[in-house]
């Protein structure tokens, strides 16, 4: 390992768009350096940080690679080491420290000037000391060095978490919601798509459970599902059972699930007339209560709406009320319930059992929730009128795939479109974990403000993750370069500058106690309070 | 110190040491130094044995039969009539007490004594290698094989030898780095 304080080499050229050229010093080994890696260099007036984009060996004479000395010659390769043969580093400044504090660099280093490893001072120095609203998420590439994240700037946007299955997504996006509820800057709604954040989730590297939010906060997470079976399969004490009434269900909710539920473009709109027929809060109690082809065809007649479109829309909706959640009587009141809790600074879990696999269920729950307390963020908000005690605690909802939700053709139409686009306006924001960032709306991308980005490898899901980062093309070869576990580049409005980071460890009871978990997550520290209190039992 | 010999010419760039006895130069590449109270040091570059009379070459003296020992042992004129002088390239001096590798502002003065310095002083003098780039670009012929020879010899003397070597190896690459075929002869013998 490189000594932090020492120069690792000095700047020998460059420019600001290129990125500028470091000369490695002969004692510094390219083998030790990653690109990525976080550096310092000492200008004559201003300290820079930036990034290691990239590595590459050179000869001051090209005879040296027509006529290399042998492999069996150490002494002479030794001694041409970083002299005739070198090492160079291409280095991005992002950030220039002066008196007034860090800002984006606008300007390159001078010639020779010194460039080191950064240190944790840096590190802290630029992104903050870990406090209270500052949460350690893990380490820069390389570094044992604390990294930690602004929360408060994170909560002030929508942020996403993308990266192929399999990469830490959904360790990362639990440690984002850990950060969230410790910081109390924002309280979290999270859609369990696969039942990983409420109680317990799996990790593949441990080859078990790792504990999820209830465990480790119970008094500050509370459970919801959508199916009682999963739970108690899975011996789960969930807090409230939801469910939907079919006078929940808006012509809106069909439009989003019209891919999901094979529907043409006719018939997803028919529901608006059906609405308008029927009434907003009867439709689709009447329009199922139909049965025979002959009333759906009088029907349809009646709405001016397309037969056969009507009858594949009765078809879908029948296969969709199926859904156990779903009654015909009403739903019960799970909107107020769950805004009773975020008022209260609880966060919700919604798991959806077996159902996390059907999309239409995920889709249509999702959004249905989410529409409606939209809907109640947005009246408190203006009722408070500027006063800020009377303001909604600020909201992250967490939504997974959320490619089928902001799509290009849904993006417009969607309340996760609407929350997206108007960043943080009723206090209410999104957290989006997508393996497949191509599929999602360009606009809403644009509006994402922090982006966490697992490895990927299909070239238009990183093009469409890295649109609008200033040196996308630098950050492009660093993130083809992760590893495949555990490793995210992260970026954007809540990050002064990007950053390679090895997330922190997750899983084991040391880890769970350095989160801040209160409880006892390890046994033997529980016997050990045990014999504190009661004696060693074995006396008796 | 011993003296070996006493300078017999001299100039800012060499000086020219005569033995006192015949056949008693350092080797070639030796540190030496000449003076009593300001030293010059000097890298003996050209060692050579010849008739100290100019115009009286030295001819066969010996029979058949005799070795090289006869030769010498039934002519003991030999020794009176020949002499071995060594030249050195001025490598760096020293004025009270300090030491600077640059060629010396004064050259050594006639008659100056010559001697082999003990380890502490190639030591201290070695701790620097500037004086490599003297060696390298003198005019005198076979610079290189001074080099080498230098090489060897002070790595035979040091304390440190492997980081002299590598010292030595690094200081050649920075003179010659844009002359590969050249750099790897010197480095590939030393």
């Amino acid at each position: 390992m490189v000594n932090l304080n020492e120069e690792i080499g000095i700047v020998v050229g460059g420019s600001l768009t290129e990125g500028v050229e470091v000369r490695l010093n002969p004692d510094t080994n390219t083998e030790n350096l990653r690109v990525g890696a976080f550096v310092r260099v000492q200008g004559n007036t201003s300290r820079f940080f930036g990034i290691i984009t990239d590595i590459y060996l050179g000869m001051v004479d090209k005879h040296v690679g027509i006529n290399p000395p042998g492999s069996n010659n150490k002494f002479i390769s030794d001694s041409m080491a970083g002299i005739a043969t070198y090492g160079n580093i291409q280095i991005e400044p992002r950030l220039v420290l002066n008196e007034s504090g860090f800002e984006p660099s606008r300007t390159i280093p001078a010639h020779f000037s010194s460039v080191f490893l950064a240190s944790q001072e840096d590190v802290d120095i630029i992104f903050g000391k870990e406090d209270k609203s500052h949460f350690y998420i893990g380490s820069p590439l390389d570094m044992e060095t604390k990294l930690c994240l602004d929360m408060e700037k994170i909560v002030e946007r929508s942020n996403g978490v993308f990266g192929k299955s399999g990469t830490g997504k959904t360790f990362l996006t639990r440690l984002l919601l850990i950060g969230i509820l410790q910081s109390k800057k924002a309280v979290n709604l999270v859609f369990d798509m696969q039942s990983e954040y409420g109680w317990n989730g799996y990790s593949e590297a441990r080859g078990g459970e790792v504990k999820g939010l209830k465990q480790l906060f119970p008094s500050e997470v509370q459970i919801f599902t959508i199916d009682k079976e999963s739970s108690a399969r899975r011996k789960i004490q969930p807090d409230f059972l939801v469910e939907i009434g079919y006078d929940d269900i808006q012509p809106e909710d069909i439009q989003m699930l019209r891919e999901t539920l094979n529907l043409s473009e006719v018939a997803a709109d028919a529901t608006h007339s059906l609405a308008y027929e029927f009434g907003p809060r009867n439709w689709l109690k009447e329009f199922l209560a139909l049965r025979g082809k002959d009333s759906i065809i009088i029907l349809a007649d009646k709405i001016g709406v397309n037969a056969s479109a009507l009858a594949s829309l009765h078809n879908r909706l029948l296969r969709l009320v199926r859904l156990p959640f779903v009654k015909e009587n009403g739903g019960n009141n799970s909107v107020k319930e769950i805004i009773m809790r975020l008022h209260k600074g609880v966060n919700v879990v919604l798991e959806f059992g077996r159902y996390g696999s059907d999309f239409s269920a995920y889709i249509l729950v999702a959004n249905l929730l989410t529409r409606r307390i939209y809907g109640q963020y947005a009246k408190i908000k203006e009722e408070a009128m500027g006063d800020r005690e009377k303001e909604p605690i600020p909201l992250v909802i967490t939504i997974e795939e959320a490619h089928k939700f902001l799509s290009p053709s849904l993006a417009r139409h969607t309340i996760f479109g609407t929350i997206a686009r108007e960043m943080r306006k009723y206090n209410v924001t999104l957290l989006v974990v997508d393996q497949r960032p191509s599929g999602i709306d360009e606009e809403i991308m644009s509006q994402i403000g922090t982006k966490f980005t697992c490895l990927l490898d299909n070239e238009r899901d990183v093009d469409s993750v890295l649109t609008g980062a200033s040196g996308s093309r630098k950050l492009k070869s660093i993130l083809s370069k992760l590893d495949s576990k555990q490793q995210a580049l992260c970026f954007g409005h809540a990050l002064p500058m990007p950053v390679q980071v090895q997330t922190r460890e997750y899983g084991s009871s040391e880890s769970y106690k350095n989160l801040g978990s209160g409880i006892e997550t390890d046994a033997k520290s529980l016997e050990e309070n045990i014999s504190d209190l009661f004696g060693d039992i074995s006396d008796d | 110190m011993e003296s070996i010999g006493e300078v017999i010419e001299s100039a800012t760039t060499e000086f020219t040491t005569q033995c006192r006895e015949l056949y008693s130069s350092p080797a070639l590449g030796s540190l030496v130094i000449s003076g009593s109270t300001d030293l010059v040091y000097g890298v003996v570059s050209h060692v050579t044995t010849k008739s100290l009379d100019p115009g009286r070459r030295p001819r066969v003296m010996g029979i058949e039969s005799d070795t090289e020992e006869d030769i010498y042992s039934k002519n003991p004129q030999i020794s009176r009539l020949l002499c071995t002088e060594f030249t050195s390239i001025a490598v760096g001096y020293s004025i009270d007490g300090n030491i600077y590798q640059y060629m010396p502002p004064y050259p050594p003065k006639i008659h100056a004594l010559v001697s082999k310095p003990n380890i502490e002083q190639l030591d201290k003098f070695v701790d620097t290698l500037k004086f490599i780039s003297i060696m390298l670009n003198s005019k005198f012929p076979s610079a290189d094989e001074t080099l080498v020879a230098f090489a060897r010899e002070t790595s035979a003397s040091v304390r440190e030898v492997g980081s002299f070597r590598i010292s030595m190896g690094r200081e050649i690459s920075r003179l010659l780095s844009a002359d590969t075929q050249r750099l790897t002869n010197i480095l590939s013998r030393i």
